[in-house]
């Protein structure tokens, strides 16, 4: 009676083991043209996907830079803009080993808008760590009896001190921000120094700082300097105010989470560096 | 033994290919051993039981009780592994996170056994694999688990039928051994047939001393060992990481290569990319995918040698001659290669490699720059006159820093290494090096003393209070063409004219009157790419083939040493369009072998590369760079 009532299962289980294995991959036809991986509008595209998840993951124990890209296509929409389908591996920002793949579409659009970015990625590290070490930060942070200030995040040499590691990090978070909403198609942008970073002390929970951030542009090569605001609280969305100036064309309003302050406009010539 | 007690003292379970050890989890292991050897007891007493049946009926009351004994327990012992295994896998996929569809498998399950419980939970776990792994769009089996899967399911298959079918002939035949059912089988001929088959398969047929065995004792035992493997699959470590040479000798092999690439889950590391049957393809292979990489190659019949002794080799040799030079370093003189310095600490530096290895190293100065700087380089050269040469320079932009550094770590290199590394030893007996460490002494300075981010030359701009021009757009290739601005205040500014810069224009001079420079090789940071030209067009340039070959071959020498990845490509794909820029002009003027390094990183630190970065940066650099100088002076032209 056994042999009978368990036959059926077992068939069962078999064909669909079979047919698993036999099924071959289907081919998906689009109207998507490929990118090589190594081009540099796939690189640029994955690079504002990061940008995005950055700003909006807010937590700078779980920062990714870019790894590799595995597969990139394109896809232009009538009245839309570009479209750029991303399949890449990110690591850690700070200790470059893998932390997971991820798959994202990025639109740039044919108005002056930021890119619009759609992104999932898996993580291999520990969320309840990241979750502790991002709490361990804000701690330490809160309990500063005096604020926290400092210059040139890394110096020239390339070196940060322990100490202000979190808030250089906190710095790439609030970045990425400004360099999402800032990159097109043809611009792209890294974090290259935290020129100065200012603690403002709050009465509630919030962590503020005031930083002068450099962005490295490309292609153009050009070093801007952004002022930023950034508000912070552990699992809280980021609150980034900003404006940027360029070095050598004088005064560029950016357009920020609020308007820039009406109030005195930072104005950093490039001879005063 | 309980449960969940992990047996540490059992020994790994080997399989059929000697040097393959089985890694799990300690429980697990123990579990399939006592699995196993039970099945070893059960299946000998089965045969036991098979001949003792033939005569002697005295005995066989004992053994009959002794083996239903054994099988009894067996069968309550695969049942409590199956609820092990299903909590072991609802605990993987971090607790009870299954799908409806699972859920509903099991359900199912559970209630079409409803009189055995174990039953019940062991075609939910069944179940569940199969559907998880339907589900789960990247359906990862390695190549070993498919074949497992296959052959057990086959296997699995014939045994169940047989059974099934044996069973229902012994019961319409009431014939006690199974010899004789397939002949007094008379329900049908493919049951008959199938029958024989079963039994050319070896199967001696179910014991009549227990009771009749159910398709789940014996048809299906080998996919408990399915689902065992199943989980561990990434854990069948086989310690030989390798690293294969694959010498393609077609298209068609390349093609097939290139599909082997694709597949992500082997997770292939290819330091040399399948491109053309000319070039060989360098592969490191992580552990787990060895055998099945290995297996894919001999299908093809694709040649194949281990190259990872010759790379240790070299490895171990460079950690030699580093320590030692370093040494010798701390004893003879104080500069420190991992650190950055100023432009007056490097210009010593050249003086002392100058004199330090004067059989070899010999300062010129080449021009002066717009501050009256010296520009001065190194010549590499065992005599001869007017050899070829390979042209390397550092630093046109002053803030990438990362390449100056490096470039004065080369140059100890190449000084110290002659005699003792073979393949340079016997490219400076045939060719000369100029090195240029800091091209662009003005902007260096500049950066030490004001802005850190400097990236141009200090040359006042007639009419604008800007200063500077970006010198890797003032050469003499597209210049005025697009990626090169107009605007004396912009970083990529290209000057008033071609070469308007003295920095550029020295250098452009030098090789004109050598008249027998072969390869030109700059240095930038950052990015981590290798390309070439063009960078003012962006159509190909006619030696693509075997520029775009090189580079992928000295960007797996980069990365053979810390794993760096370095993109090759043209300038104009890889980086964007420049015009002006210094490989293009070397190129169109004859210098076929012209590349441009961006060194690390990838935008991290950018610029401002930490100092402990240097020297592995400088190491992994030279030894492309050490590629690219080999294959040039192996390719005369």
């Amino acid at each position: 009676m056994q042999a009978l009532s368990t036959a059926p299962p077992a068939a069962f289980l078999l064909v669909l083991l079979l047919s698993a294995l036999l099924m071959p991959a289907a081919a998906a036809p689009g109207a998507k043209r490929e990118l090589n991986p190594s081009s540099r509008l796939a690189a640029g595209a994955a690079r504002v996907a990061l940008h995005y998840l950055n700003f909006q993951t807010a937590s700078p124990g779980a920062l990714r830079a870019l790894g590799q890209i595995r597969k990139a296509t394109v896809k232009s929409i009538p009245e839309s803009g570009h479209k750029y389908y991303l399949q890449f591996t990110t690591e850690d920002y700070k200790s470059r080993e893998n932390v997971g793949s991820c798959l994202a579409t990025v639109l740039y659009p044919k108005t002056k808008s930021p890119p619009a970015v759609n992104i999932k990625c898996t993580y291999t590290k520990d969320q309840k760590q990241i979750q502790e070490e991002d709490n361990g930060v804000y701690q330490k942070i809160r309990h500063q009896t005096k604020p926290i200030i400092g210059n040139n995040i890394p110096d020239s040499y390339g070196n940060i001190e322990p100490a202000l590691e979190p808030v250089w990090a906190l710095a790439v978070a609030g970045s990425s921000y400004i360099m999402w909403e800032k990159s097109t198609e043809n611009l792209g942008y890294f974090m290259a120094q935290v020129k100065s970073v200012k603690q403002w002390i709050r009465k509630d929970d919030f962590i503020e700082f005031d930083y002068t951030v450099l962005l490295h542009e490309i292609p153009t090569q050009e070093i801007i300097s952004c002022h930023m605001r950034l508000t912070w609280l552990p699992g809280r969305p980021l609150k980034v105010k900003y404006f940027c100036a360029s070095e050598n064309q004088g005064l560029e309003y950016g357009s920020g989470m609020e308007s820039g302050s009406a109030a005195g406009i930072l104005h950093e010539r490039g001879a005063n560096f | 033994m309980s449960l969940l007690e992990p047996v540490f003292d059992l020994q790994p379970i080997t399989f059929d290919h000697p040097g393959d050890e089985l890694q799990m989890e300690p429980f697990a292991m123990s579990v399939l051993q006592v699995w196993l050897k039970m099945m070893r007891k059960e299946t000998f007493l089965s045969q036991e039981g098979y001949f003792v049946r033939r005569g002697r009926l005295a005995s066989l009351s004992k053994e009959k009780s002794l083996a239903a004994e054994l099988s009894s327990s067996k069968f309550l012992f695969t049942q409590g592994f199956f609820l092990l295994l299903l909590y072991n896998l609802l605990l993987r996929e971090s607790c009870c996170n299954l799908n409806l569809l699972e859920a509903l498998a099991g359900w199912i399950c559970l209630n079409v056994s409803v009189e055995n419980i174990f039953l019940g939970v062991k075609w939910a776990s069944y179940l569940l694999v199969a559907l998880k792994a339907l589900i789960n769009a990247e359906l990862n089996f390695t190549s070993n688990m498919k074949l497992i899967l296959i052959f057990s399911a086959l296997f699995g298959a014939s045994l169940c039928l047989e059974t099934f079918v044996g069973y229902s002939c012994r019961f319409a035949e009431l014939s006690p051994s199974f010899s004789t059912a397939c002949s007094g089988c008379q329900q049908s001929s493919w049951a008959r047939s199938f029958c024989h088959f079963v039994k050319a398969l070896g199967w001696r047929g179910p014991p009549e001393v227990f009771s009749p065995p159910s398709c789940s004792e014996h048809g299906m035992e080998l996919f408990p060992l399915v689902i065992i493997i199943y989980p561990y699959q990434e854990e069948f470590v086989i310690f030989l990481h390798q690293v294969l040479r694959i010498k393609t000798r077609n298209e068609e092999e390349v093609q097939k290569l290139q599909l082997l690439e694709s597949l992500e889950h082997l997770e292939l590391d290819f330091w040399i990319n399948p491109s053309t049957p000319a070039l060989p393809v360098d592969v490191r292979i992580p552990a787990n995918s060895v055998q099945a990489v290995k297996a894919f190659l001999e299908s093809h019949g694709i040649a194949y040698s281990i190259l990872i002794e010759d790379l240790q080799v070299v490895l171990d040799k460079e950690k030699q001659d580093m320590a030692y030079s370093q040494q010798r370093d701390r004893s003879s003189n104080s500069f420190n290669y991992g650190t950055y310095h100023s432009l007056d600490s490097i210009y010593a530096e050249l003086d002392h490699l100058a004199s330090e290895y004067s059989n070899i190293v010999s300062k010129l100065q080449i021009g002066e720059s717009y501050e009256k700087r010296p520009l001065y380089v190194l010549k590499f050269s065992t005599g001869g006159s007017n050899r070829p040469a390979i042209w390397i320079d550092a630093g046109i932009h002053s803030r990438e820093w990362v390449t100056q550094a490096s470039a004065i770590w080369i140059a100890k290199k190449i000084a110290s290494d002659y005699g003792k590394d073979p393949s340079l030893t016997s490219l400076l007996n045939k060719m000369d090096v100029f090195l240029l460490t800091v091209s662009n002494p003005d902007g260096y300075v500049f950066t030490h003393t004001t802005n850190r981010m400097w990236r141009k030359t200090r040359s006042k701009n007639q009419g604008s209070r800007c200063v500077g021009v970006d010198p890797n757009r003032n050469w003499d290739a597209g210049f005025g063409g697009p990626g090169a601005s107009n605007n004396p205040c912009s970083d990529s500014y290209r000057g008033p004219s071609a070469n308007s810069e003295v920095e550029v224009k020295s250098v452009v001079n030098f090789i004109k009157n050598h008249g027998n420079i072969r390869a030109f090789l700059t240095l930038h940071s950052y990015s981590q790419l290798l390309m070439y030209p063009y960078g003012y067009k962006c159509t190909e340039p006619a030696d693509y083939a075997e520029l775009d070959a090189l580079g992928r071959a000295a960007a797996g020498s980069i990365q053979s040493l810390y794993g760096t990845t370095f993109t090759v490509g043209s300038i104009c794909t890889t980086i964007y369009q420049a015009s002006g820029g210094s490989i293009d002009w070397s190129y169109d003027y004859g210098i076929k072998y012209s590349f441009a390094f961006e060194l690390r990183d990838t935008g991290r630190y950018g610029f401002l590369l930490p100092a402990s970065q240097i020297i592995p940066t400088a190491e992994e650099t030279w030894l492309g760079l050490k590629k690219i100088m080999e294959h040039v002076r192996d390719n005369p032209y």
